[in-house]
């Protein structure tokens, strides 16, 4: 078996056994990244040469007998939109083309320090608008499991590099479901933690509201490994907590009471998906866990909800875009008004546009300018109801996607393609955290993710139940 | 609520051409319509998203800013050391 | 824009002016609003500046703890209410000296609310209390530099990011006179607080004016016009009487007023149009999502109110009662915190009249400090050696005229006022038999002053006395010469 085909936990072990060394880890990942990448597309830019320094200083670290940290040599992935001291940060937009930061992001620091080595940067949708990785200005990613087929987004190039053992592990952001639906389509494990639980600063912004960064890897138990390690407060996040997960160490399945909320079963799911989540629930009941049937009442608040507050904040975090002081700048200008003008249409591609007019009219007075305030009192209705449903179980458990990954170019409608974020919303509008576990597999070979949702601190509920299940689970 | 795109496309700094602006439009005004179910509710109260949350306060004290060359380095256009945007005179 | 004939007038019986004013001021803190980058005036371009006050992407901001303790205290200063719950939201515009493209301010839930500014009229006869809408907080843009050779405009973001509250005030002032008072008094207390240098020139105090007339007496406001950024107190004063003269003109010749922004020219002395009503700015105000609410602590705000000193009505009042010193005096005393407390350390001593100290402060110290281009602290005048030269005057053992000569030595050197006496021989004069030697030989040299003496024009004694210092090289005591030479004239 190849080193990077195993998980991240695995690789620790050998690694500290001094039965592989780092060095061996990425050289085996290269290979594959070199085998594999013409046709998947995970990255935009790749770090090579740094990663062999950085496994060379690190087998270094192992032979002087210096302590280790807690991801030593363990390959990553980072997502495009997570700034990188030095390496170019794209966003997947031709407006960043050349965009070199001149610092780290916060998660990117915490991964130097626990030793992981970063392979590359992963491809997305651009600045995380999309759910198919198809925006991406400079390339499109295949499904790894089937390359007819997308991988899902927005950080498709992250659950495809880990899917496809370009990388152990990967860091995607999540702001509507962009960790979870690439996961579930690539049959990956994806987190999105409890809103203030991993440090947005280096993160650039899509809805600051819903914007977290997210942990992915082939195995629940990676995934807890990685959180560890990025979530905790960060000074410069002023919306990051003093995270403390709920210990679960004494997990007992028979404790566990799952939501199976029917509003997430309906028409809009596919047959197949819907089967196989069942059965991962059936799973629960029969290890003697309790199953509750619950509803969620105004689902049809969510995309609504989402897309007000998405569009006016991100018509706002991209309005820096401007040519003036990074990023392109069009080449044909007469004054300034043009230069703004010319400089975003040219660098903006149709979807970012889209949601910036759409944000931009939200907000207008013309507008009325009160969809905020109308879009925050009916999430604070979605949010009580939601307080209500968990005091009757620890976690829901949902579809990821409503359907399993589609063909590349199969969806053009804006409206069908936002539709495919509708089961990922609630965890983003109200906080909460939630994980995107492989639950089965449908036709084409194509994976099917359920989705674990707990309250807010409740990822560890997440990782036990999630590890009970891929321990147990056929 | 009037919708005139040529308008926001001004306010968010785009020049859209007359094809984007066919298609924007239509597709604009669906997820406006899809909007408007919202609740209509009196605006009052913490009208933010994330509420269980409380600002952090920073002390005064100094971190050391970043060299020049680093401020400018992403600059399209650079020239004394400052940023160059088009003549505001 | 219409030609303006100033005449300098009161405003016309038959209008009402109405005036509101939004001052912004730079807050004296150690770093900026939002980063930990150095807030300093100057210094190289771009060289106080980091990822966040750049606007990088990803960057975040946090908020500067001082920054708050500062508008709180001006909040107290002011009697505005402390919201306990204060929140932070992003203003919306395009502009190269914005580089987030947005500007992190406050809308809904501003720091402080109500309160009322006291401002005094009429040589401090009479009071008027202007109310205040808020004070919030804000961050400062970059500077813009215009480089006509080159045909650019280069910007420099080191004031990007400094902390500024802005005090807004309800449309309740009157005249050019009250924005006058009102800025100075707004400065006074922020300086007073410490919580600003209120450097005019600096650009470290500026503020917006919305002025609009109605017919006198009448209930209904008038269209109003702002004029944006006036960085001076002359400045805000004529760009006010400008503007009132413009708009009752156009009144007076039966137009209407139309709602445009305009900026005060100091070179063309005048207001320049920057647009009109229809390009209006929509900034979309909404909640800065990337800070939270902050909540303000009783406790903390009880702490910040001890720190509060004396503030300058008072001290006006009481430096006028106390001491006995005129309006005018009182008025520049408090306006400058170093020469008050020098006034009140050495008034203190008695070692002469207080006015007389005012005198000395405000005249010759100032006179000396503005030809050196410094401020008070920057000399070596001190309590000690000042009340010593004050007294040697008193006591009459040097003329008023020496003093001056031992201001600026003892200002500019470590010297004591004796030294300079000595150094300089300054001592004088005042033993009256060497006196009339010397006032007889005057007399003895000029004989035309007894004859014209004689003839009524007692005015030449004067011309005596000058001769008389003259030839005594300024050391002759003048009282005693004056006496001296009227009596030796009259004896003939």
């Amino acid at each position: 078996m190849k080193l990077n085909e195993l998980a991240a936990t695995k690789l620790m072990e050998l690694l500290r056994n001094k039965e592989c060394s780092a060095l061996e880890i990425i050289e085996d990942t290269f290979r594959e990244i070199e085998r594999k990448e013409p046709e998947i597309e995970a990255f935009i830019t790749l770090t090579k040469e740094t990663a062999f320094e950085n496994a060379k200083r690190i087998d270094e670290k192992i032979a002087s007998g210096s302590e280790l940290g807690s991801l030593a040599g363990i390959p990553i992935a980072v997502k495009d939109n997570i700034c990188t001291k030095g390496v170019r940060t794209t966003a997947a937009s031709k407006i960043l083309e050349n965009f070199v930061p001149t610092y780290n992001a916060t998660v990117v620091e915490k991964l130097n320090a626990a030793d992981a080595i970063m392979v590359g940067k992963a491809n997305l949708d651009e600045f995380a608008m999309g759910s198919s990785c198809e925006t991406s200005a400079f390339k499109k990613t295949k499904n790894p499991h089937n390359i007819e087929y997308v991988p899902g987004g927005s950080s498709g190039g992250s659950a495809a590099a880990v899917a496809a053992n370009e990388s152990v592990l990967a860091l995607g952001s999540d702001t509507g479901g962009s960790v979870r639906l690439p996961a579930s389509f690539c049959g990956v494990v994806g987190l999105r933690p409890t809103y203030g639980a991993i440090s947005r600063y280096g993160l650039l912004p899509l809805a600051s509201s819903f914007d977290q960064v997210g942990p992915l890897g082939r195995t629940v138990a990676d995934v807890e490994l990685l959180f560890n390690v990025i979530s905790g407060r960060d000074p410069k996040d002023s919306t990051t907590v003093n995270f403390k997960t709920k210990n679960n160490s004494d997990f007992d399945v028979k404790n566990l009471k799952v939501g199976v909320p029917e509003e997430y079963f309906g028409n809009f799911i596919d047959e197949e998906v819907k089967k196989s989540v069942l059965k991962m629930i059936e799973f629960f009941k029969k290890s003697g866990a309790q199953i509750k049937k619950v509803n969620v009442p105004h689902m049809e608040y969510m995309l609504p909800i989402y897309s007000v507050v998405l569009t006016i904040e991100a018509a706002s975090n991209l309005a820096r875009y401007d040519g003036m002081c990074f990023g392109l700048r069009a080449k044909e200008f007469k004054d300034l008004e043009q230069m703004y003008a010319n400089t975003r249409e040219e660098g903006f591609g149709d979807e970012v546009k889209r949601r910036i007019i759409l944000g931009t009219f939200l907000s207008s007075s013309e507008s009325g300018s009160a969809y905020m305030q109308r879009a925050i009192a009916a999430k604070n209705e979605l949010l009580k109801a939601h307080d209500e449903l968990f005091k009757l179980c620890d976690i829901l458990i949902t579809p990821t996607g409503p359907t399993q990954a589609f063909r590349l170019g199969e969806i053009c409608d804006p409206m069908k393609m936002y539709a495919m974020d509708l089961c990922t919303l609630a965890p983003s509008i109200l906080g909460f955290p939630a994980i995107a576990v492989p639950c089965g597999k449908g036709q084409n070979n194509l994976p099917i993710g359920a989705q674990l949702i707990g309250q807010r601190y409740c990822e560890q509920l997440l990782f036990e139940a999630g590890k009970f299940f891929e321990r147990n689970y056929l | 609520m009037s919708f005139n795109l040529e308008h926001v496309g001004k306010l968010a700094k785009f020049v859209l051409t007359e094809e984007e602006i066919k298609k924007f439009d239509g597709q604009i005004k669906e997820i406006l319509e899809l909007i408007e179910i919202l609740p209509d509710v009196p605006q009052n109260g913490e009208n933010r998203v994330n509420i269980n949350q409380r600002c952090g306060l920073r002390e005064d004290i100094e971190t050391s800013s970043i060299s020049i060359d680093e401020v400018l380095s992403n600059a399209p256009q650079k020239k004394a050391g400052c940023f160059v945007a088009p003549s505001l005179r | 824009m219409k030609e303006i004939i100033y005449k300098g007038s009161e405003p016309s019986l038959e209008y009402d002016v109405v005036i509101g004013l939004e001052v912004h001021v730079e807050l004296s803190t150690k770093t900026k609003m939002y980063c930990g980058c150095k807030n300093i005036f100057g210094g190289r371009v771009n060289s106080n500046c980091c990822e966040i006050c750049l606007g990088m992407p990803g960057t975040l901001p946090t908020v500067n703890k001082k920054a708050v303790e500062y508008a709180i205290k001006a909040g107290l200063a002011f009697d505005c209410t402390i919201n306990k719950k204060t929140s932070f939201a992003r203003k919306n515009y395009f502009y190269p000296d914005l580089p987030k493209s947005y500007q992190i301010s406050q809308a809904n839930f501003p720091l402080c609310v109500g309160g009322f500014v006291e401002i005094l009229l009429d040589e401090g006869r009479k009071t008027k209390k202007i109310s205040l809408r808020q004070i919030h907080m804000e961050e400062d843009a970059g500077k813009l530099i215009h480089d006509e050779s080159l045909g650019l405009t280069l910007v420099d973001y080191n004031r990007a990011g400094v902390p500024l509250i802005e005090i807004v005030s309800m449309p309740e002032l009157s005249s050019a006179q009250e924005v006058k008072a009102y800025l100075e008094t707004i400065r006074n207390t922020l300086m007073c607080l410490g919580v600003s240098d209120c450097r005019m020139q600096e650009g470290s105090m500026r503020c917006d004016v919305n002025v609009s007339l109605k017919p006198k007496g009448s209930e209904i406001l008038g269209t109003r016009c702002e004029i944006k950024n006036v960085g001076s107190f002359n400045g805000a004063v004529k760009a006010v009487e400008c503007e009132i003269n413009r708009q009752k003109d156009v009144l007076n010749a039966g137009g209407q007023i139309k709602q445009i922004t305009m900026r005060w020219d100091e070179s063309k002395n005048d207001n320049v149009i920057m647009r009109e009503k229809e390009s209006a700015v929509d900034y979309r105000y909404f909640e800065e999502p990337d800070l939270p609410i902050l909540e303000i602590d009783e406790a903390e705000i009880e702490k910040i109110k001890k720190t509060i000193p004396e503030l300058p009505n008072a001290k006006l009042a009481r430096l006028m009662k106390d001491y006995g010193i005129v309006y005018a005096d009182a008025n520049l005393l408090v306006s400058n915190l170093d020469k008050c407390e020098m006034f009140e350390s050495v008034a203190k001593l008695e070692k002469c009249a207080p006015n007389k100290v005012a005198n000395w402060l405000l005249g010759d110290v100032s006179r000396i400090l503005n030809e050196k281009n410094i401020e008070l602290k920057d000399s070596k005048l001190n309590v000690r050696n000042f009340s010593e030269m004050l007294e040697l005057i008193e006591e009459g053992k040097i003329s008023n005229t020496a003093g001056k000569t031992v201001l600026e030595e003892i200002m500019e050197n470590d010297i004591t006022p004796l030294e300079v006496i000595e150094k300089n021989g300054l001592v004088q004069i005042n033993d009256e038999e060497a006196l009339k030697a010397i006032a007889a030989e005057v007399l003895s040299t000029n004989p035309q002053i007894s004859e014209l003496y004689d003839k009524g024009k007692t005015n030449i004694l004067g011309f005596a006395v000058g001769q008389c210092m003259k030839l005594s090289k300024g050391q002759g005591n003048p009282v005693i010469f004056q006496k001296i030479v009227a009596d030796l004239i009259k004896r003939g």
